[in-house]
Protein backbone atom coordinates (compact mmCIF):
# COMPACT_ATOMS: atom_id res chain seq x y z
CA UNK A 1 0.00 0.00 0.00
CA UNK A 2 1.38 3.44 -0.87
CA UNK A 3 1.78 5.85 1.26
CA UNK A 4 -0.62 8.16 -0.69
CA UNK A 5 -3.51 5.52 0.08
CA UNK A 6 -2.30 5.60 3.80
CA UNK A 7 -3.00 9.27 3.92
CA UNK A 8 -5.84 9.09 1.54
CA UNK A 9 -9.59 8.04 1.85
CA UNK A 10 -10.17 4.92 -0.27
CA UNK A 11 -12.77 6.75 -2.58
CA UNK A 12 -13.65 10.70 -2.27
CA UNK A 13 -15.71 13.02 -3.96
CA UNK A 14 -15.16 16.73 -3.80
CA UNK A 15 -17.77 19.01 -4.61
CA UNK A 16 -18.43 16.48 -7.34
CA UNK A 17 -20.65 17.92 -9.99
CA UNK A 18 -21.62 17.02 -13.67
CA UNK A 19 -24.46 18.76 -15.81
CA UNK A 20 -25.91 16.94 -18.97
CA UNK A 21 -27.10 19.14 -21.78
CA UNK A 22 -27.67 21.82 -19.65
CA UNK A 23 -29.13 19.48 -16.20
CA UNK A 24 -26.99 19.19 -13.55
CA UNK A 25 -27.72 15.31 -12.53
CA UNK A 26 -25.10 15.89 -10.33
CA UNK A 27 -24.59 18.87 -7.72
CA UNK A 28 -21.82 19.76 -5.81
CA UNK A 29 -21.74 16.32 -4.04
CA UNK A 30 -18.89 15.79 -1.28
CA UNK A 31 -18.47 12.55 0.64
CA UNK A 32 -15.48 10.30 1.51
CA UNK A 33 -15.97 6.27 2.29
CA UNK A 34 -14.03 4.88 4.85
CA UNK A 35 -11.67 1.31 4.98
CA UNK A 36 -13.95 -1.47 6.88
CA UNK A 37 -16.98 -0.15 5.80
CA UNK A 38 -20.33 -1.13 3.80
CA UNK A 39 -21.79 2.22 2.75
CA UNK A 40 -25.39 2.08 1.05
CA UNK A 41 -25.61 4.91 -1.72
CA UNK A 42 -29.61 5.95 -1.93
CA UNK A 43 -31.67 7.94 -4.13
CA UNK A 44 -34.25 7.79 -6.32
CA UNK A 45 -34.34 7.03 -10.10
CA UNK A 46 -32.49 9.89 -11.79
CA UNK A 47 -30.98 10.94 -8.53
CA UNK A 48 -27.27 10.87 -9.44
CA UNK A 49 -26.32 7.72 -8.13
CA UNK A 50 -25.03 6.10 -11.36
CA UNK A 51 -23.14 9.00 -12.71
CA UNK A 52 -21.68 9.55 -9.18
CA UNK A 53 -20.13 5.87 -9.31
CA UNK A 54 -19.19 6.74 -13.18
CA UNK A 55 -17.36 9.85 -12.22
CA UNK A 56 -15.27 7.41 -9.49
CA UNK A 57 -14.34 5.21 -12.25
CA UNK A 58 -13.25 7.82 -14.86
CA UNK A 59 -16.18 6.77 -17.09
CA UNK A 60 -17.92 10.33 -17.06
CA UNK A 61 -15.34 13.23 -16.98
CA UNK A 62 -17.13 15.54 -14.08
CA UNK A 63 -17.84 19.07 -14.92
CA UNK A 64 -15.90 20.22 -11.79
CA UNK A 65 -15.24 18.90 -8.40
CA UNK A 66 -12.68 15.69 -8.22
CA UNK A 67 -13.94 12.06 -7.90
CA UNK A 68 -10.68 10.28 -6.27
CA UNK A 69 -9.55 6.77 -5.36
CA UNK A 70 -6.65 6.63 -3.61
CA UNK A 71 -6.00 10.41 -3.73
CA UNK A 72 -6.32 10.10 -7.50
CA UNK A 73 -8.58 9.99 -10.07
CA UNK A 74 -9.05 6.59 -11.70
CA UNK A 75 -7.47 7.39 -14.29
CA UNK A 76 -4.72 7.67 -12.95
CA UNK A 77 -4.17 4.58 -11.12
CA UNK A 78 -1.75 1.96 -11.83
CA UNK A 79 -3.58 -1.62 -11.82
CA UNK A 80 -7.01 -0.19 -11.84
CA UNK A 81 -8.88 -3.81 -11.33
CA UNK A 82 -6.14 -4.24 -8.13
CA UNK A 83 -7.28 -1.30 -6.70
CA UNK A 84 -11.26 -1.23 -7.74
CA UNK A 85 -13.92 -3.69 -8.57
CA UNK A 86 -17.07 -2.45 -10.19
CA UNK A 87 -20.72 -3.40 -10.96
CA UNK A 88 -22.55 -1.21 -13.25
CA UNK A 89 -25.84 -2.04 -14.41
CA UNK A 90 -24.82 -6.23 -15.51
CA UNK A 91 -21.87 -7.87 -16.29
CA UNK A 92 -20.50 -5.75 -19.69
CA UNK A 93 -20.73 -9.38 -21.55
CA UNK A 94 -21.39 -10.25 -25.17
CA UNK A 95 -24.38 -12.49 -25.19
CA UNK A 96 -22.38 -15.64 -27.00
CA UNK A 97 -19.54 -15.37 -25.21
CA UNK A 98 -18.86 -18.14 -21.87
CA UNK A 99 -19.35 -16.70 -18.48
CA UNK A 100 -15.76 -18.17 -18.27
CA UNK A 101 -14.29 -16.58 -21.74
CA UNK A 102 -15.67 -13.85 -20.57
CA UNK A 103 -13.68 -12.97 -17.32
CA UNK A 104 -10.84 -14.58 -18.90
CA UNK A 105 -10.93 -11.81 -21.29
CA UNK A 106 -11.24 -9.42 -18.56
CA UNK A 107 -8.44 -10.89 -16.22
CA UNK A 108 -6.25 -10.93 -19.58
CA UNK A 109 -6.80 -7.01 -20.10
CA UNK A 110 -6.05 -6.38 -16.65
CA UNK A 111 -2.92 -8.60 -16.04
CA UNK A 112 -4.05 -10.98 -13.66
CA UNK A 113 -3.46 -14.33 -13.75
CA UNK A 114 -6.25 -16.86 -15.25
CA UNK A 115 -6.51 -19.10 -12.10
CA UNK A 116 -8.46 -15.86 -10.20
CA UNK A 117 -11.14 -17.17 -12.89
CA UNK A 118 -11.33 -20.20 -11.37
CA UNK A 119 -11.39 -18.40 -7.91
CA UNK A 120 -14.21 -16.09 -8.52
CA UNK A 121 -16.18 -18.22 -10.70
CA UNK A 122 -16.26 -20.70 -7.27
CA UNK A 123 -17.01 -17.93 -5.18
CA UNK A 124 -20.09 -16.57 -6.69
CA UNK A 125 -21.22 -20.42 -7.22
CA UNK A 126 -21.09 -20.19 -10.75
CA UNK A 127 -18.99 -23.29 -11.27
CA UNK A 128 -22.13 -25.27 -12.69
CA UNK A 129 -22.51 -22.35 -15.55
CA UNK A 130 -19.14 -21.26 -16.32
CA UNK A 131 -19.52 -22.56 -19.93
CA UNK A 132 -22.84 -21.48 -20.77
CA UNK A 133 -23.48 -18.35 -22.70
CA UNK A 134 -24.06 -15.42 -21.35
CA UNK A 135 -27.20 -14.75 -23.50
CA UNK A 136 -28.75 -17.87 -21.88
CA UNK A 137 -28.07 -16.39 -18.04
CA UNK A 138 -30.53 -15.06 -15.77
CA UNK A 139 -30.65 -11.71 -14.12
CA UNK A 140 -29.85 -13.41 -10.92
CA UNK A 141 -26.87 -14.98 -12.75
CA UNK A 142 -26.15 -11.83 -14.53
CA UNK A 143 -25.37 -10.14 -11.26
CA UNK A 144 -23.47 -13.27 -10.02
CA UNK A 145 -21.16 -12.79 -12.95
CA UNK A 146 -20.91 -9.19 -13.01
CA UNK A 147 -19.68 -9.72 -9.29
CA UNK A 148 -16.77 -11.64 -10.00
CA UNK A 149 -15.93 -9.61 -12.62
CA UNK A 150 -15.94 -7.22 -9.82
CA UNK A 151 -13.77 -9.25 -7.31
CA UNK A 152 -11.42 -10.45 -10.33
CA UNK A 153 -8.10 -8.21 -8.93
CA UNK A 154 -9.18 -8.56 -5.16
CA UNK A 155 -9.61 -5.41 -5.18
CA UNK A 156 -9.54 -3.08 -1.64
CA UNK A 157 -12.54 -0.91 -3.04
CA UNK A 158 -15.93 -2.31 -4.41
CA UNK A 159 -18.53 0.37 -6.12
CA UNK A 160 -21.59 -1.67 -7.06
CA UNK A 161 -24.59 -0.19 -8.47
CA UNK A 162 -27.84 -2.32 -8.19
CA UNK A 163 -26.25 -5.69 -7.51
CA UNK A 164 -29.05 -6.89 -5.53
CA UNK A 165 -30.95 -6.55 -8.53
CA UNK A 166 -32.37 -9.70 -9.95
CA UNK A 167 -30.87 -11.77 -6.67
CA UNK A 168 -33.10 -14.53 -5.65
CA UNK A 169 -34.00 -14.90 -1.77
CA UNK A 170 -30.78 -16.70 -1.27
CA UNK A 171 -28.77 -14.61 -3.53
CA UNK A 172 -29.41 -11.68 -1.57
CA UNK A 173 -28.33 -13.29 1.52
CA UNK A 174 -25.52 -14.80 0.04
CA UNK A 175 -24.50 -11.03 -1.53
CA UNK A 176 -25.11 -9.99 2.32
CA UNK A 177 -22.54 -12.07 3.79
CA UNK A 178 -20.03 -11.76 0.98
CA UNK A 179 -20.04 -7.82 1.40
CA UNK A 180 -19.91 -7.95 5.20
CA UNK A 181 -16.99 -10.36 5.03
CA UNK A 182 -15.28 -8.19 2.61
CA UNK A 183 -15.81 -5.31 4.53
CA UNK A 184 -14.61 -7.09 7.82
CA UNK A 185 -11.85 -7.94 5.81
CA UNK A 186 -10.82 -4.11 5.80
CA UNK A 187 -12.07 -3.20 2.56
CA UNK A 188 -14.31 -0.22 1.43
CA UNK A 189 -17.62 -1.29 -0.32
CA UNK A 190 -20.49 1.35 -1.92
CA UNK A 191 -23.80 -0.48 -2.48
CA UNK A 192 -26.75 1.50 -4.64
CA UNK A 193 -29.24 0.20 -3.83
CA UNK A 194 -33.64 1.36 -4.10
CA UNK A 195 -34.13 -1.73 -1.58
CA UNK A 196 -33.92 -0.16 1.15
CA UNK A 197 -34.76 -2.75 4.12
CA UNK A 198 -31.98 -4.80 2.40
CA UNK A 199 -29.45 -1.59 2.69
CA UNK A 200 -30.49 -1.11 6.37
CA UNK A 201 -29.63 -4.70 6.62
CA UNK A 202 -25.75 -4.42 5.18
CA UNK A 203 -24.59 -0.89 5.37
CA UNK A 204 -22.60 0.72 8.09
CA UNK A 205 -23.31 4.23 6.56
CA UNK A 206 -25.15 6.05 4.39
CA UNK A 207 -25.19 8.20 1.84
CA UNK A 208 -28.27 9.48 -0.03
CA UNK A 209 -28.47 11.68 -2.80
CA UNK A 210 -31.88 13.71 -4.65
CA UNK A 211 -32.11 15.24 -7.47
CA UNK A 212 -28.36 15.28 -7.47
CA UNK A 213 -27.80 16.99 -4.65
CA UNK A 214 -26.27 15.18 -1.10
CA UNK A 215 -29.08 15.30 1.75
CA UNK A 216 -27.55 12.74 3.85
CA UNK A 217 -23.82 11.33 5.26
CA UNK A 218 -23.97 9.73 7.92
CA UNK A 219 -23.38 6.22 9.99
CA UNK A 220 -26.21 4.37 9.94
CA UNK A 221 -27.19 3.65 13.80
CA UNK A 222 -26.66 7.70 14.11
CA UNK A 223 -29.39 8.06 11.12
CA UNK A 224 -31.78 5.96 12.80
CA UNK A 225 -31.38 6.66 16.98
CA UNK A 226 -34.39 7.70 18.16
CA UNK A 227 -36.76 6.61 15.32
CA UNK A 228 -39.04 4.06 15.78
CA UNK A 229 -39.84 3.28 12.06
CA UNK A 230 -37.34 1.64 9.90
CA UNK A 231 -34.72 3.09 7.81
CA UNK A 232 -37.22 3.55 4.92
CA UNK A 233 -39.32 5.86 6.80
CA UNK A 234 -36.20 7.76 8.00
CA UNK A 235 -35.11 8.06 4.03
CA UNK A 236 -38.52 9.64 2.77
CA UNK A 237 -38.50 11.92 5.51
CA UNK A 238 -35.06 13.69 4.50
CA UNK A 239 -35.16 12.76 0.29
CA UNK A 240 -36.18 16.16 -1.62
CA UNK A 241 -36.64 17.84 1.66
CA UNK A 242 -33.23 19.41 2.83
CA UNK A 243 -30.63 22.20 1.38
CA UNK A 244 -28.05 21.16 2.99
CA UNK A 245 -26.61 17.55 4.27
CA UNK A 246 -28.71 15.77 6.88
CA UNK A 247 -27.10 14.80 10.07
CA UNK A 248 -28.55 12.54 12.66
CA UNK A 249 -29.87 15.25 14.30
CA UNK A 250 -32.06 16.82 11.41
CA UNK A 251 -33.40 12.97 11.15
CA UNK A 252 -34.92 13.38 14.98
CA UNK A 253 -35.66 16.87 15.01
CA UNK A 254 -38.37 15.74 11.93
CA UNK A 255 -41.44 14.85 12.90
CA UNK B 1 -0.10 -3.95 -23.82
CA UNK B 2 0.43 -7.62 -24.75
CA UNK B 3 -2.49 -8.19 -22.55
CA UNK B 4 -4.47 -6.16 -23.72
CA UNK B 5 -3.43 -7.29 -27.30
CA UNK B 6 -4.46 -10.71 -25.96
CA UNK B 7 -7.51 -9.93 -24.34
CA UNK B 8 -8.90 -8.35 -27.48
CA UNK B 9 -7.82 -11.10 -30.09
CA UNK B 10 -9.52 -13.45 -27.62
CA UNK B 11 -12.48 -11.38 -27.73
CA UNK B 12 -12.48 -11.10 -31.63
CA UNK B 13 -12.43 -15.04 -31.65
CA UNK B 14 -14.86 -16.14 -29.49
CA UNK B 15 -17.68 -14.36 -31.34
CA UNK B 16 -19.66 -16.38 -33.70
CA UNK B 17 -20.03 -12.85 -36.07
CA UNK B 18 -15.93 -13.14 -36.79
CA UNK B 19 -16.33 -16.35 -37.79
CA UNK B 20 -18.99 -16.23 -40.10
CA UNK B 21 -18.14 -12.85 -41.61
CA UNK B 22 -14.83 -14.92 -42.68
CA UNK B 23 -17.12 -17.31 -44.63
CA UNK B 24 -19.41 -14.85 -46.11
CA UNK B 25 -16.14 -13.07 -47.31
CA UNK B 26 -14.73 -16.07 -48.67
CA UNK B 27 -18.04 -17.13 -50.30
CA UNK B 28 -18.30 -13.83 -51.52
CA UNK B 29 -14.55 -13.75 -53.18
CA UNK B 30 -15.35 -17.25 -54.85
CA UNK B 31 -18.60 -15.54 -56.53
CA UNK B 32 -17.23 -12.94 -57.32
CA UNK B 33 -14.35 -14.78 -58.94
CA UNK B 34 -16.64 -16.91 -60.88
CA UNK B 35 -19.21 -14.44 -61.90
CA UNK B 36 -16.99 -13.35 -65.06
CA UNK B 37 -15.75 -16.45 -65.25
CA UNK B 38 -18.88 -17.88 -66.23
CA UNK B 39 -19.59 -15.39 -68.39
CA UNK B 40 -17.39 -15.22 -70.46
CA UNK B 41 -16.87 -17.26 -74.35
CA UNK B 42 -14.95 -20.23 -73.75
CA UNK B 43 -14.15 -20.40 -77.13
CA UNK B 44 -13.06 -16.61 -77.62
CA UNK B 45 -9.61 -17.43 -76.88
CA UNK B 46 -8.50 -14.82 -74.29
CA UNK B 47 -9.02 -17.02 -71.30
CA UNK B 48 -5.74 -16.43 -69.69
CA UNK B 49 -5.08 -12.94 -70.75
CA UNK B 50 -3.86 -10.39 -67.71
CA UNK B 51 -6.99 -8.41 -67.91
CA UNK B 52 -9.04 -11.42 -67.81
CA UNK B 53 -7.11 -13.11 -65.08
CA UNK B 54 -7.53 -9.50 -63.44
CA UNK B 55 -11.05 -9.46 -63.87
CA UNK B 56 -11.47 -13.04 -62.32
CA UNK B 57 -9.47 -12.90 -59.56
CA UNK B 58 -10.28 -9.24 -57.83
CA UNK B 59 -13.32 -10.76 -57.47
CA UNK B 60 -11.68 -12.37 -54.37
CA UNK B 61 -12.15 -8.74 -52.74
CA UNK B 62 -16.25 -8.56 -53.85
CA UNK B 63 -17.03 -9.69 -49.93
CA UNK B 64 -14.10 -7.41 -48.45
CA UNK B 65 -16.49 -4.49 -47.16
CA UNK B 66 -17.38 -7.28 -44.68
CA UNK B 67 -13.69 -6.68 -43.47
CA UNK B 68 -14.77 -3.42 -42.45
CA UNK B 69 -17.99 -4.72 -40.65
CA UNK B 70 -15.73 -7.10 -38.59
CA UNK B 71 -13.80 -4.36 -37.48
CA UNK B 72 -16.71 -2.01 -36.43
CA UNK B 73 -18.48 -4.85 -34.67
CA UNK B 74 -15.05 -5.13 -32.61
CA UNK B 75 -15.38 -2.03 -31.39
CA UNK B 76 -18.78 -0.50 -31.63
CA UNK B 77 -19.69 -4.00 -30.25
CA UNK B 78 -17.83 -3.12 -27.48
CA UNK B 79 -20.79 -0.46 -26.26
CA UNK B 80 -23.94 -2.75 -27.83
CA UNK B 81 -23.39 -5.07 -25.11
CA UNK B 82 -21.77 -3.36 -22.55
CA UNK B 83 -18.38 -4.29 -22.75
CA UNK B 84 -17.26 -1.15 -23.05
CA UNK B 85 -17.34 -0.34 -19.18
CA UNK B 86 -15.06 -3.26 -18.79
CA UNK B 87 -12.75 -2.73 -20.99
CA UNK B 88 -12.26 1.04 -19.97
CA UNK B 89 -12.23 0.20 -16.40
CA UNK B 90 -9.09 -2.19 -17.37
CA UNK B 91 -7.60 0.29 -19.42
CA UNK B 92 -8.40 3.53 -18.34
CA UNK B 93 -6.28 5.05 -20.63
CA UNK B 94 -8.96 4.36 -23.66
CA UNK B 95 -6.62 5.22 -26.70
CA UNK B 96 -4.70 1.77 -26.02
CA UNK B 97 -7.96 0.03 -26.08
CA UNK B 98 -8.63 1.48 -29.62
CA UNK B 99 -4.73 0.78 -30.94
CA UNK B 100 -5.08 -2.78 -29.47
CA UNK B 101 -8.55 -3.37 -31.66
CA UNK B 102 -6.64 -1.97 -34.28
CA UNK B 103 -3.38 -4.06 -34.44
CA UNK B 104 -5.88 -7.15 -33.95
CA UNK B 105 -8.03 -6.18 -36.83
CA UNK B 106 -5.37 -5.99 -38.59
CA UNK B 107 -4.55 -9.30 -38.08
CA UNK B 108 -8.27 -10.00 -38.77
CA UNK B 109 -8.11 -8.24 -41.77
CA UNK B 110 -5.03 -10.15 -43.25
CA UNK B 111 -6.86 -13.87 -42.14
CA UNK B 112 -10.15 -12.67 -44.20
CA UNK B 113 -8.25 -11.51 -46.67
CA UNK B 114 -6.27 -14.62 -47.31
CA UNK B 115 -8.79 -16.63 -46.81
CA UNK B 116 -10.96 -14.97 -49.58
CA UNK B 117 -8.02 -15.12 -51.72
CA UNK B 118 -7.44 -18.88 -51.01
CA UNK B 119 -11.00 -19.53 -51.85
CA UNK B 120 -10.90 -17.74 -55.12
CA UNK B 121 -8.18 -19.02 -56.38
CA UNK B 122 -9.41 -22.44 -55.98
CA UNK B 123 -12.79 -21.62 -57.78
CA UNK B 124 -11.01 -19.94 -60.41
CA UNK B 125 -8.22 -23.24 -60.57
CA UNK B 126 -11.35 -25.31 -60.48
CA UNK B 127 -13.26 -23.13 -63.67
CA UNK B 128 -10.01 -23.13 -65.70
CA UNK B 129 -9.56 -26.95 -65.12
CA UNK B 130 -13.17 -28.04 -66.22
CA UNK B 131 -12.16 -25.55 -69.32
CA UNK B 132 -8.75 -27.35 -70.06
CA UNK B 133 -6.89 -25.08 -69.08
CA UNK B 134 -4.50 -24.47 -66.43
CA UNK B 135 -4.60 -21.18 -64.48
CA UNK B 136 -0.82 -19.65 -64.47
CA UNK B 137 -0.19 -19.03 -60.73
CA UNK B 138 2.85 -17.83 -62.03
CA UNK B 139 1.83 -14.70 -63.51
CA UNK B 140 2.33 -11.52 -62.09
CA UNK B 141 -1.82 -10.54 -62.88
CA UNK B 142 -2.35 -13.35 -60.37
CA UNK B 143 -0.51 -13.04 -57.60
CA UNK B 144 -0.52 -9.29 -57.72
CA UNK B 145 -4.00 -9.01 -58.00
CA UNK B 146 -4.56 -11.36 -55.07
CA UNK B 147 -2.00 -9.64 -52.99
CA UNK B 148 -3.84 -6.33 -53.48
CA UNK B 149 -7.34 -7.89 -52.31
CA UNK B 150 -5.45 -8.74 -49.24
CA UNK B 151 -3.67 -5.68 -48.84
CA UNK B 152 -6.69 -4.01 -48.90
CA UNK B 153 -8.36 -6.56 -46.24
CA UNK B 154 -5.39 -5.52 -43.86
CA UNK B 155 -6.47 -1.75 -44.50
CA UNK B 156 -9.86 -2.12 -43.59
CA UNK B 157 -10.12 -4.16 -40.67
CA UNK B 158 -8.58 -0.45 -39.32
CA UNK B 159 -11.14 1.51 -40.93
CA UNK B 160 -13.59 -0.87 -39.45
CA UNK B 161 -12.36 0.01 -35.56
CA UNK B 162 -12.16 3.95 -36.61
CA UNK B 163 -15.95 3.82 -37.81
CA UNK B 164 -17.02 1.75 -34.97
CA UNK B 165 -14.77 4.50 -32.50
CA UNK B 166 -16.39 7.04 -34.24
CA UNK B 167 -20.33 6.43 -34.51
CA UNK B 168 -20.58 3.62 -31.65
CA UNK B 169 -23.73 3.03 -32.06
CA UNK B 170 -23.21 -0.52 -34.18
CA UNK B 171 -26.02 -0.57 -36.16
CA UNK B 172 -26.32 2.61 -37.81
CA UNK B 173 -22.28 2.53 -38.15
CA UNK B 174 -22.61 -0.77 -40.25
CA UNK B 175 -25.75 0.23 -42.00
CA UNK B 176 -24.00 4.02 -43.05
CA UNK B 177 -21.00 2.14 -43.86
CA UNK B 178 -21.61 -0.41 -46.32
CA UNK B 179 -24.42 2.17 -48.13
CA UNK B 180 -21.35 4.64 -48.65
CA UNK B 181 -19.01 1.61 -49.36
CA UNK B 182 -21.45 -0.07 -51.76
CA UNK B 183 -24.06 2.54 -53.02
CA UNK B 184 -22.87 6.18 -52.49
CA UNK B 185 -19.02 6.19 -54.03
CA UNK B 186 -19.50 3.46 -56.35
CA UNK B 187 -22.58 6.04 -57.57
CA UNK B 188 -20.61 9.00 -57.79
CA UNK B 189 -17.73 7.19 -59.42
CA UNK B 190 -20.26 6.95 -62.25
CA UNK B 191 -21.28 10.86 -62.20
CA UNK B 192 -17.33 11.96 -62.87
CA UNK B 193 -14.70 8.60 -62.48
CA UNK B 194 -12.48 11.45 -62.44
CA UNK B 195 -13.33 13.26 -59.45
CA UNK B 196 -14.53 10.88 -57.10
CA UNK B 197 -12.04 8.03 -57.59
CA UNK B 198 -9.85 9.52 -55.16
CA UNK B 199 -12.53 7.91 -52.42
CA UNK B 200 -11.12 5.32 -50.20
CA UNK B 201 -13.54 2.63 -52.15
CA UNK B 202 -12.62 3.41 -55.47
CA UNK B 203 -9.34 3.76 -54.47
CA UNK B 204 -8.84 0.35 -53.04
CA UNK B 205 -10.00 -0.89 -55.90
CA UNK B 206 -6.48 -0.22 -57.88
CA UNK B 207 -5.00 -1.43 -54.81
CA UNK B 208 -7.01 -4.91 -56.08
CA UNK B 209 -5.03 -4.27 -59.38
CA UNK B 210 -8.90 -3.87 -60.88
CA UNK B 211 -7.84 -3.87 -64.93
CA UNK B 212 -9.92 -0.66 -65.34
CA UNK B 213 -7.97 3.15 -66.49
CA UNK B 214 -10.55 5.28 -64.94
CA UNK B 215 -8.70 4.08 -61.09
CA UNK B 216 -6.13 5.70 -59.58
CA UNK B 217 -2.54 4.50 -60.57
CA UNK B 218 -1.62 2.01 -57.20
CA UNK B 219 0.68 4.30 -55.11
CA UNK B 220 -1.49 7.51 -55.16
CA UNK B 221 -4.59 5.08 -54.41
CA UNK B 222 -2.62 3.29 -51.59
CA UNK B 223 -1.84 6.92 -50.10
CA UNK B 224 -5.84 7.51 -50.36
CA UNK B 225 -6.55 4.40 -48.31
CA UNK B 226 -3.86 4.71 -45.73
CA UNK B 227 -4.13 7.91 -45.35
CA UNK B 228 -8.23 7.90 -44.54
CA UNK B 229 -7.35 4.91 -42.36
CA UNK B 230 -5.07 6.86 -40.43
CA UNK B 231 -6.96 9.81 -40.00
CA UNK B 232 -10.63 7.86 -39.24
CA UNK B 233 -8.29 6.33 -36.49
CA UNK B 234 -7.48 9.43 -35.39
CA UNK B 235 -10.57 11.03 -34.80
CA UNK B 236 -12.28 7.51 -33.92
CA UNK B 237 -9.04 7.66 -30.67
CA UNK B 238 -10.36 11.42 -30.14
CA UNK B 239 -13.74 10.61 -29.77
CA UNK B 240 -13.44 7.78 -27.50
CA UNK B 241 -11.25 9.91 -25.39
CA UNK B 242 -13.58 12.92 -25.18
CA UNK B 243 -16.58 11.08 -24.77
CA UNK B 244 -18.79 9.87 -21.52
CA UNK B 245 -19.65 6.33 -21.23
CA UNK B 246 -23.09 6.11 -20.29
CA UNK B 247 -23.96 3.05 -21.71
Amino acid sequence: MSSQSVSQPPVACRSLTKVFDGDRVVDDVSFELEAGTVTGFVGANGAGKTTTLRMLLGLVAPTSGDALVDGRPYRELAAPRRSVGAVLGGPGAHPAHAARTHLRILATAAGLPLERVVEVIDLVELDAHAGRRVGTFSLGMRQRLALAAALLGEPRILLLDEPVNGLDPPGIRWLRWLLRSLADDGRTVLVSSHLLGELAEIADRVVIIDRGRLIADAPLAELMQGQTGRFEDVYFRLAGTLTRPATATDVRSRP
Amino acid sequence: MRGLLTAELRKATATDTSWWLLLATAAIGVLGTLAPLLAADPQAGNLLSDHRLQEALHGAAAGITLVVVAGIVGMAGDWRFGQADQAFLATPTRWRVVVAKTVVYLGVGAVYGTAAAVAATAAAWGWYRGNGLALPLDRSAVWLTLAGCITVAVLFGPLGVAIGAIVRNQSAAIVGALGWMVLVEPALFQASPSTFRWLPTMASFSLRNMPSDAFLPVMPAAGVVTGVVVAALAVGIRSVERHDVTT
